[in-house]
């Protein structure tokens, strides 16, 4: 029903873990820019999650320009920038260090953890990077799975 | 404005102790609210006050404004109401009891009727006694929906259906919020139907109010730890007023922390377990329930709930 894959668990709030698969989905090249995003209605439906929790993701979306809400005509997809602005640097400084910090308490060694890094860059976002600009021609895990269309 | 505010509800039955004790909640408007609680806890007592179809002994009940004893939100057609397991009347097809039901409701739809008897799968013409309890159950939805109520109360409306039922209920009751703004409020012990449904919570136990709050502040509120030690931990009830539901098992330590009265900061709890894994997980619905209504009883710390 949703073009892209979410599993709810509980112990997390609903609303980051369907921003987060979104978020998955999109960079991952699974939905690709414009593409229809499901409304607040559908996400509702679908996921079994309150209208106002799929609201806010929609809206979260939109701020972070992953979709773009055309009204009157549905959500799409939205290009993704290339190359990110300082700000985002800066906002993913955190995570990095935070993962370096881990890292290092833990006794993983920077090479382990490139590795590691680049094993999963692999994974989620490769697809995308591959594909040309024009067309969804790449294939790979993230982009073989079935989705509906309308 | 709210669509339901209570304060300060007392009820008792004759003779007997107290059902509802200084009882107060606001529900705003377009909330999905769940009521929860242990059996017993007054929580069909409170919806019925609420419905007005029981009158508060002290304290008040109002629904979008209005004084229950002064007007009664289902005769002014702002609210339906389905009881627990609400028995329709048996002989009558589902079409008639639509047409019997209809002139009684200023607002009734039905057109939103027919779509949602097809969303249900259920045939018109059929007698409402050969219906499947599910069947019967979503016959009820249909018939408190339709109406297009401001506000619909639900007393344990998914008690015994099955999971394909309880999907169609939450699914009905969820483009009913999103295409109206049908403000619900639903007792259940489903917690698992409600966990990403309500953004409302209220815990009610032993006649008291225990909390009630949006699930976003009740989320940021209370964080679930566990402790992985390197060596056995002891810990004591109490240790710390902002710990909640210890329980621990040799090495493995896991409670609830109340952001408002203990850190939460990662930091903080490493310098507690010195060499611990420290985890954080959010609380669901059944760890909040079983941790705080457990207390209602006792001193609780959590009465002053805002």
């Amino acid at each position: 029903m949703l073009t892209f894959a979410v599993v709810l668990r509980p112990g997390e709030s609903p609303y980051r873990q369907v921003v987060y698969a979104a978020t998955k989905a999109i960079v991952g090249g699974e939905l690709v820019p414009g593409d229809p995003f499901p409304s607040v209605r559908e996400l509702s439906q679908a996921l079994k999650i309150n209208p106002n929790t799929a609201q806010k993701v929609v809206a979260e979306l939109a701020r972070d320009g992953l979709i773009v809400v055309q009204p009157g005509l549905g959500t799409v997809v939205a290009r993704l920038p290339k190359g990110g602005t300082d700000d985002k640097r800066r906002l993913l400084a955190h995570d990095v260090e935070q993962l370096v910090v881990e890292a290092a308490r833990l006794g993983i060694s920077r090479e382990e953890i490139h590795r590691a890094i680049d094993s999963r860059w692999q994974a989620v976002v490769a697809s995308t990077d591959a594909r040309p600009t024009a067309g969804r021609t790449a294939s790979g895990p993230a982009v073989s799975t079935p989705r509906g269309r309308r | 404005m709210n669509a339901v505010e209570v304060q300060q509800l007392c009820y008792r039955y004759a003779r007997k102790t107290e059902a509802l004790h200084e009882i107060s909640l606001d529900v705003p408007r377009g909330a999905i609210y769940g009521l929860i609680g242990p059996n017993g806890a007054g929580k069909s007592t409170l919806l019925q006050c609420c419905a007005g179809l029981r009158y508060a002994g002290s304290g008040s009940v109002r629904v979008f404004g209005a004084d229950t004893r002064k007007r009664s939100p289902i005769v002014a057609g702002v609210m339906t109401y389905m009881a627990e397991a609400v028995k329709l009347p048996a002989r009558m097809t589902l079409a008639q009891l639509e047409a019997y039901i209809a002139p009684l409701h200023a607002k009734w739809d039905g057109a939103l009727a027919a779509s949602l008897r097809e969303r249900f799968a259920l045939d018109p013409a059929r007698k409402v006694g050969t219906l499947s309890r599910g069947e019967h159950m979503k016959a009820a939805l249909l018939c408190a929906l339709a109406p297009h109520p401001t506000l619909l109360l639900m007393d344990e409306p998914f008690t015994g259906m099955d999971v394909m039922v309880k999907d169609d209920l939450v699914r009905g009751l969820l483009a009913s919020a999103t295409d109206t703004g049908t403000t619900i409020m639903v007792a259940s012990h489903d917690l698992t139907e409600l966990e990403t449904v309500i953004d409302h919570l209220g815990i009610i136990s032993n006649a008291k109010m225990v909390v009630s709050a949006s699930m976003e502040s009740l989320r940021a509120r209370f964080r679930r730890v566990h402790v992985q030690a390197p060596s056995e931990v002891l810990v004591t009830a109490g240790h710390d007023t902002g710990w909640l539901g210890i329980e621990q098992a040799g090495r493995r330590l896991s409670f609830m922390a109340d952001a408002s009265r203990t850190s939460l900061v990662p930091e903080a709890m490493q310098l507690r377990f010195p060499g611990a894994e420290v985890e954080f997980s959010e609380p669901t619905l059944r760890e909040l329930l079983t941790t705080l209504a457990g207390r209602a009883g006792a001193r609780s710390p959590l009465e002053m709930v805002p």
